[in-house]
Parts: C-alpha cells; sequence; structure tokens
C-alpha cells in the first residue's frame, strides 16, 4: 500500500512535475536520508544536510528513471550513496593524501563534535569513524537501516561478496572497538 | 582479530535505528532549489498546443484529407508501383529508427 502511494505521487511529478507530489516524498524520506547521510560523515549536520538537498535534487531531475522495480526509498539511498561518494572523491582530489585514512576519520569525528547532541549520537559516530568509508555505509546500511546483503550492494554498487567483506572487517573493528571501550560491561 | 559479537552490535546500534531527524525546514529548503519553473511552464505550453491541435482537427474536419490521403495511398500499393511505394517505406523506417535511437539517448541521459 505504501509504495503504491509512493508510485502514485513519483507519477505525479515524473508526468505533471506535480510539485506538491514531491514536497510529500521530500517529507516522508527526508528522515531516513538525513540519518543515513549524517552517519556516513559522523555527524556533520551542515554537510549531510548539503548532501540531503543535493540528494533530492537529482531525484527530482531524474525521477523518470525510477523505474519502481526497487522501493522509492532504496532508490533514493542509492542516490544519495552516489552523491556521498563523489562528495569524498572531490574532497580527496583537494586534501593533501598524506594523511593516513584512520588519521582522518577521527579527525572528522572530533571537528564534528560540535554539532552532536546527545552522548549516544557522540559514541556511535566515534565508533563509526574507525571505518573507512565503504565499511561505514555497508555497516549502517544493515545495522542501521536494516537492509539485506542484495539491496546493499545494488544501492552501493560494489559486488556482493565485497558487500559481504567490508561488513565482516568492519563489525570486526566495531567489535574490537566497543570491547576496548567497555561496552560489554567488562571495563 | 576479534571475533563478531553480533549481540553487542545489535545493542549499541538499537537506539540509531529508532533515531528520527526533525524536518526543521528541511523540505521547504529542498522545495526553494527545484529546478526553473521554465520546465513545468513548457509542459503547461506543449498540453496547450496539443488540445488547441485536436480541438482545430475537429472544428476543420481534419480527418477528411487524412482519409484522402490514406485511400490514395491504399490505392498506390494496390497498383503496385514499387519505386514510390519502397521509396516511401525506405523514408518511413529512416524516420522511425532516428525517433528509436533519439529515445535510446534520452534514456541513457
Amino acid at each position: 500500500m505504501q509504495s503504491l502511494s509512493d508510485l502514485s505521487l513519483v507519477t505525479q511529478v515524473a508526468v505533471f512535475h506535480n510539485r506538491r507530489a514531491f514536497d510529500q516524498l521530500v517529507r516522508k524520506y527526508q528522515s531516513p536520508v538525513r540519518r543515513f547521510l549524517l552517519n556516513l560523515t559522523l555527524g556533520n549536520e551542515a554537510l549531510s544536510d548539503d548532501l540531503a538537498q543535493d540528494t533530492f535534487l537529482k531525484a527530482y531531475t531524474h525521477i523518470t528513471q525510477f523505474q519502481g522495480i526497487a522501493s522509492f526509498q532504496t532508490w533514493l539511498f542509492r542516490i544519495a550513496y552516489n552523491v556521498f561518494y563523489d562528495y569524498k572523491r572531490k574532497e580527496k582530489g583537494i586534501v593533501n593524501s598524506d594523511k593516513n585514512p584512520a588519521d582522518e576519520g577521527v579527525a572528522a569525528a572530533d571537528s564534528s563534535l560540535f554539532t552532536l547532541h546527545s552522548s549516544l549520537q557522540l559514541d556511535l559516530h566515534a565508533a563509526l569513524a574507525i571505518l573507512k568509508d565503504e565499511e561505514r555505509a555497508c555497516v549502517t546500511l544493515q545495522l542501521i537501516d536494516g537492509y539485506p546483503i542484495g539491496d546493499i550492494a545494488r544501492m552501493t554498487g560494489i559486488p556482493e561478496n565485497t558487500v559481504k567483506s567490508h561488513l565482516r572487517r568492519g563489525k570486526e573493528k566495531l567489535t574490537d572497538y566497543l570491547k576496548r571501550n567497555g561496552y560489554d560491561g567488562n571495563r | 582479530m576479534t571475533e563478531i559479537d553480533d549481540r553487542l552490535l545489535e545493542q549499541f546500534f538499537q537506539p540509531a535505528r529508532a533515531q528520527q531527524v526533525e524536518d526543521n525546514g528541511f523540505t521547504q529548503r529542498v522545495m526553494g532549489q527545484l529546478p526553473d519553473k521554465a520546465l513545468c511552464l513548457s509542459h503547461w505550453w506543449t498540453a496547450f498546443c496539443l488540445l488547441s491541435g485536436l480541438l482545430l482537427f475537429v472544428v476543420f474536419k481534419g480527418w477528411e484529407p487524412l482519409l484522402v490521403g490514406v485511400w490514395s495511398m491504399i490505392r498506390m500499393v494496390t497498383h503496385v508501383h514499387p519505386v514510390p511505394f519502397f521509396m516511401t517505406l525506405g523514408v518511413l523506417s529512416c524516420l522511425a529508427l532516428l525517433e528509436l535511437v533519439h529515445r535510446m539517448e534520452r534514456m541513457q541521459l
């Protein structure tokens, strides 16, 4: 039923350029898309909102390419991941690549501390900062957004076996991190 | 490497799953940045032209010259003049091919 109403809204946007229909879609999906990007950017609200805006603008201009095979949210997440990936690629072109990727991640987490509201989010983003970009995307898509491996592969454009490897490595790193920081109650 | 502790990870990510991001004017900002209204206007203009065309077609009985044209084409085919017939067929095929290529390009965009 939910996907039927989504399809109806998408059709109205694609055929009649109905802005009200698109407004409803943005309202409905802004939270999961912004949360996904917030986790990918380690809690940087300003950056994740910019990327989320780009995501919805791209969705609007390419709405005729939505075929309705996957859900609208899955399609949006795919665009969001591509927008984030493009941003990282541009950023890597600008920033000096001498830095250790791990240091870079922790630095990003530190700089975003000002935008965080609760200690829970702070813990979450600090933990996600130890992961590489692809690992973080796969882990958040599975453990927070609850997507199966097949959907994650389609969204990120990464082969399923590589997604599995990213998930395994990411989960190993996170388990190690959480245990070292006493989240298992042994501190 | 440490063995994966699924229970610990599940517990750690549980609050993040329930997190909802408030809109706080985000939708309004996105709607304000949508591409120019000119695109929307062009669609209305296309619809207007289409309706006007249909109206004029009905008012001036556009089907009459159309039927004459179709009838003469049928007569031409039945009289078997292979050269003009195959020339017409060739032109129509080229047009269809061009339209197909154009559509495929648009789909790729």
